[in-house]
């Protein structure tokens, strides 16, 4: 569960299942959607069930989730348009696209929603460390997560600061102090990442992050999550 | 032996202008000194030399005797601890273990004993069953604690603090004073709180316009009134 959030609920059967097997199955999930052909609708609503099932026993709220949702909006406008400009000529086949992709994309932000939930993204992190020790992708978003709290902090100041000096008349200036903010934001955490890569470098970090103790996966966890991904392979590869 | 030495270090910013002009210095094992000056002095730059974050364009830094060289950093950055004036800089990890943990991970040290020290650190600074925390939970006074802890769990013969006392409310610096008079290794302290280092510190040192314009007793230095407003610090 999220220690960010600290929230405090009774533990779940999401709980019991290892952390690296939870993040290892919402990647084979999210492929596995990515990957079904356009219009397998029936397989789309069985790996939703299977979504369903899994919100069921984490007992996430799924509501929660759902208020992610507009997160995809641009990524609805700009599949909708191309779409649309691939259906003239071809009646038909646009529409499933971009069904299948809107299905798709929002199947896959609920499964990423419920890894945030459970494990959480501390532990999720710690899990993708486990895959992918040393992985640029990796440490540039354990890096985000840990520094998105402290430039929300100083957004917010910001905000603060010119709140408390009252608005610009015009709308044009109101965009020109927004534009101005954004770039010494922007210019503020090249400063910071500046200074972490010292800290970083005055503690002995050449490159890559020093791997702590690894537990070892238990192997029945290992088997099922194995079989979560053949399965989600069969479901793609079976019409 | 000093256990560090820093003689006729220069710098200059890419730009060209001058941070350090020549600055000469040594500590003794287990001796506690404060770096004094105004804005803009050279300090940080001063203390960025030590670990050997900026490597000497001219002079050179000793640790233990031995040159700073980009060969030896490991060795030295185990030496020579640095503290960051905003621990939101110096923790960056998800845990406070985890960060505490980093350094002597760096140093290839096994579990059993990164664990050790991680308890030992954290308990010498007023931090057990913070293990767990997110670092960003934490008030200022206690994340200052951590980022102490990150480099005490290292266990360097010098630690080097940036400014350890801003942001701190009373209470919090209190607590910062007593924890640093109680460390084990020498310690040079880069602060404008006079008061944190007559409390702290044996011996002084003013730095200014990139260069040493002082070094002697805590209670010779700070009594000098004209000295300190020359510079400044007053």
């Amino acid at each position: 569960m999220s220690q960010t959030s600290e929230r405090i609920r009774e533990p779940s059967v999401l709980d019991r299942v290892d952390d690296r097997i939870k993040v290892l199955c919402v990647v084979a999930f999210v492929a596995a959607v990515a990957l079904l052909p356009d219009g397998a609708w029936t397989r789309f609503g069985a790996l939703a069930g299977l979504l369903l099932l899994a919100y069921l026993l984490g007992r996430v709220p799924l509501l929660w989730a759902l208020k992610r949702l507009p997160l995809l909006l641009p990524v609805f406008l700009l599949v909708g348009l191309s779409a649309w400009i691939s259906s003239r000529g071809e009646s038909g086949m646009g529409t499933d696209r971009f069904l299948s992709v809107l299905v798709g994309a929002s199947m896959s932000l609920l499964a990423l929603a419920l890894m945030a939930y459970n494990p959480g993204p501390d532990n999720m992190l710690r899990a993708l460390q486990f895959y992918f020790r040393g992985s640029f992708l990796v440490t540039l978003l354990t890096m985000t997560h840990r520094y998105i709290v402290v430039i929300v902090a100083e957004a917010r100041r910001m905000l603060r600061a010119r709140d408390s000096r009252g608005q610009p008349p015009r709308v044009l200036d109101r965009a020109r102090v927004a534009g101005s903010m954004v770039g010494y934001l922007f210019v503020r955490s090249l400063q910071r990442a500046e200074r972490v890569g010292h800290a970083m470098e005055a503690r002995g970090f050449t490159g890559v992050y020093p791997r702590g103790r690894v537990r070892p996966l238990r192997w029945t966890q290992l088997a099922a999550g194995l079989t979560f991904c053949a399965a989600m392979a069969a479901v793609v590869v079976i019409p | 032996m000093p256990v560090l030495e820093v003689e006729s270090l220069e710098y200059k910013y890419p730009t060209g202008v001058s941070a350090l002009g020549g600055v000469s210095l040594a500590i003794e094992p287990g001796e506690r000194v404060a770096l004094l000056g105004p804005n803009g002095a050279g300090k940080s730059t001063l203390i960025l030399h030590l670990n050997g974050i900026l490597l000497c364009q001219q002079g050179e830094v000793r640790v233990d005797g031995d040159r700073v060289e980009k060969r030896n950093l490991a060795e030295v950055r185990r030496k020579v601890g640095l503290v960051f004036p905003n621990p939101d800089d110096q923790l960056f990890m998800a845990t406070v273990a985890e960060d505490v943990a980093f350094g002597p991970r760096n140093m290839g040290l096994d579990e059993d004993e990164v664990d050790r020290r991680v308890g030992r650190a954290l308990e010498a600074v007023g931090l057990p069953g913070f293990e767990e925390r997110m670092p960003y939970h934490l008030s200022t006074g206690e994340k200052k604690r951590a980022s102490i802890a990150t480099v005490l769990v290292m266990e360097p013969d010098v630690m080097v603090l940036d400014e350890p006392a801003a942001g701190l409310d009373p209470r919090g610096r209190k607590g910062l004073i007593e924890l640093l008079k109680g460390l084990p290794c020498a310690l040079l302290v880069a602060t404008h709180d006079l008061a944190m280092a007559r409390e702290v510190c044996s011996r002084v040192l003013i730095l200014d316009g990139g260069k040493l314009a002082a070094d002697g007793p805590v209670d010779d230095v700070l009594a000098d009134t004209e000295l300190l407003l020359e510079h400044g610090l007053a």
